[in-house]
């Protein structure tokens, strides 16, 4: 540090002070006091919660690989609109799961703090973000519903029997196996029906089933 | 010697045709179509390029990637107006609206760059000009003052960044220029930012002159009141 640089600061810290003395009184009250609120309420266990919390990043990254589908499919040389309109609804799917999944948390008095850990700059799975047709991607789609699916049965098995503490979490659980588990099951047989239609064509009829194909998808 | 020839001839051909299309579709697809054409000739002409649109496609991945995680962090934000302990369902309310509004901005991007013959590169990322330090973790649990005095740092850098897009845009290099883009960029980006803008910096002000009482307690409550409605309504 050079002595200018010294100066500079000695001053700096000198003005603070000064500043932070006489502006006492025009100090803004920013922190309000904390309420005192019972907390026997809140009653998930650390385990479940802690499955919880890694599955927003799950449902993050699979809408994140989603967008990078629609994003390929949008191309002007790949040119497949109906694609990518799917797979940018998708997208935004993904995200509004991810989105319950902390409002769930929300509303049994999780996420008081560590919000920041929540969520990690979530990339498409495996920097993947181009393939090389549309049932190539309807297959890996598939397979990412399936392990999404798998996560949520191990929040279920973590939930109802999360070791020591024995709560089982009736109401988290019910929850997730109708609204989720649900979704992901008729989502999965949608998938593969696409898959099935398409697949069948490609053998010799690639072009033009793909592109027919892309034009039913935009409706 | 007559098959040298004429191998010659049609190499003289194909050159000639080459140098007289120079970069259009029509002469690739007459490369591509005739009875010569070699099966790994592309057609690299016949895509959707045009003016300086493409020079701008890294600018723009980047433009796409900072919504994503701005987007992201708002969300948090939101998130923890939403506990119980903050309890704040009008800057909860106020922070999902703008992580949507980012989301859905960072998809419009990813459509219209594809429109204009681009390609979205999600690992393209320029330093982030609003990172804390690297060794300390990003703070989201912030009180109500604070978390607005982010959200306007974060919206007027993101409005100085589609200035700088745009500007490169507007250059008079045709290499660069592209009106259409431009417009894109006025009409989808720069408007709204200025509402969002004008908004926060409303709210800042307000928020700060019911803070300057020695308990805030009821304003904030008011005034949180006050952020719910309008923003339900």
């Amino acid at each position: 540090m050079s002595p200018l640089h010294v100066s500079v600061a000695v001053l700096a810290v000198f003005a603070f002070a000064a500043c932070g003395v006489s502006a006492d009184k025009d100090k803004f009250k920013c922190k309000l006091r904390p309420a005192d609120i019972p907390k026997e309420w809140v009653s998930m266990v650390d385990p479940c919660v802690k499955k919880m919390r890694e599955q927003v990043q799950t449902e993050l990254t699979a809408s994140m690989t989603y967008l990078a589908m629609a994003a390929h499919f949008s191309q002007d040389t790949v040119n497949r609109p109906g694609f990518a309109e799917h797979f940018f609804k998708s997208a935004s799917e993904e995200r509004e799961h991810a989105i319950k999944l902390i409002e769930y948390l929300l509303m049994r008095g999780q996420l008081t703090k560590d919000v920041g850990d929540l969520i990690k700059d979530p990339r498409p799975k495996g920097d993947v973000t181009s393939w090389v047709d549309g049932v190539s991607a309807l297959k890996d789609a598939l397979k990412l519903e399936a392990s999404v699916t798998n996560n949520i049965r191990d929040i279920v098995a973590v939930c109802e029997d999360p070791g020591e503490s024995k709560f089982n979490d009736y109401h988290l659980v019910d929850y997730l196996t109708g609204d989720f588990l649900d979704e992901q099951y008729k989502g999965q047989r949608e998938l593969a029906g696409m898959i099935s239609t398409l697949d069948k064509m490609m053998h010799s009829h690639g072009a033009i089933g793909e592109f027919l194909f892309d034009k039913k998808l935009l409706g | 010697m007559k098959g040298l020839f004429c191998f010659v001839a049609a190499a003289l051909l194909v050159a000639l045709a080459s140098a007289e299309t120079g970069s259009f579709c029509y002469g690739d697809v007459n490369m591509k179509c005739s009875s010569s054409a070699d099966e790994a000739v592309a057609i690299p002409n016949c895509n959707a390029v045009y003016g300086g649109a493409a020079s701008a496609m890294e600018q723009l991945s980047n433009y796409v990637n900072t919504h994503i995680t701005r987007s992201f962090q708002y969300l948090l934000m939101s998130t923890h107006f939403g506990s119980y302990e903050a309890n704040r369902p009008g800057f909860e309310k106020l922070y999902r609206i703008l992580s949507d509004q980012n989301w859905e901005a960072s998809l419009g991007l990813i459509k219209h760059m594809t429109k204009r013959g681009g390609k979205m590169n999600f690992n393209y990322r320029e330093a982030d000009n609003l990172a804390n330090e690297p060794a300390k973790k990003e703070v989201y649990e912030l009180h109500e003052l604070g978390s607005l005095a982010r959200a306007l740092d974060i919206q007027k850098s993101l409005a100085e960044e589609a200035f700088h897009i745009h500007h490169t845009c507007s250059a008079k290099d045709p290499k660069h220029h592209d009106a259409e883009l431009t417009h894109y960029l006025e009409e989808n980006f720069i408007e709204k930012q200025a509402d969002t803008i004008r908004n926060l910096a409303g709210h800042t002000s307000d928020l700060k002159n019911l803070l300057k009482s020695s308990d805030s307690s009821l304003s904030m409550f008011l005034f949180d009141e006050y952020l719910f409605n309008k923003l339900s309504g």
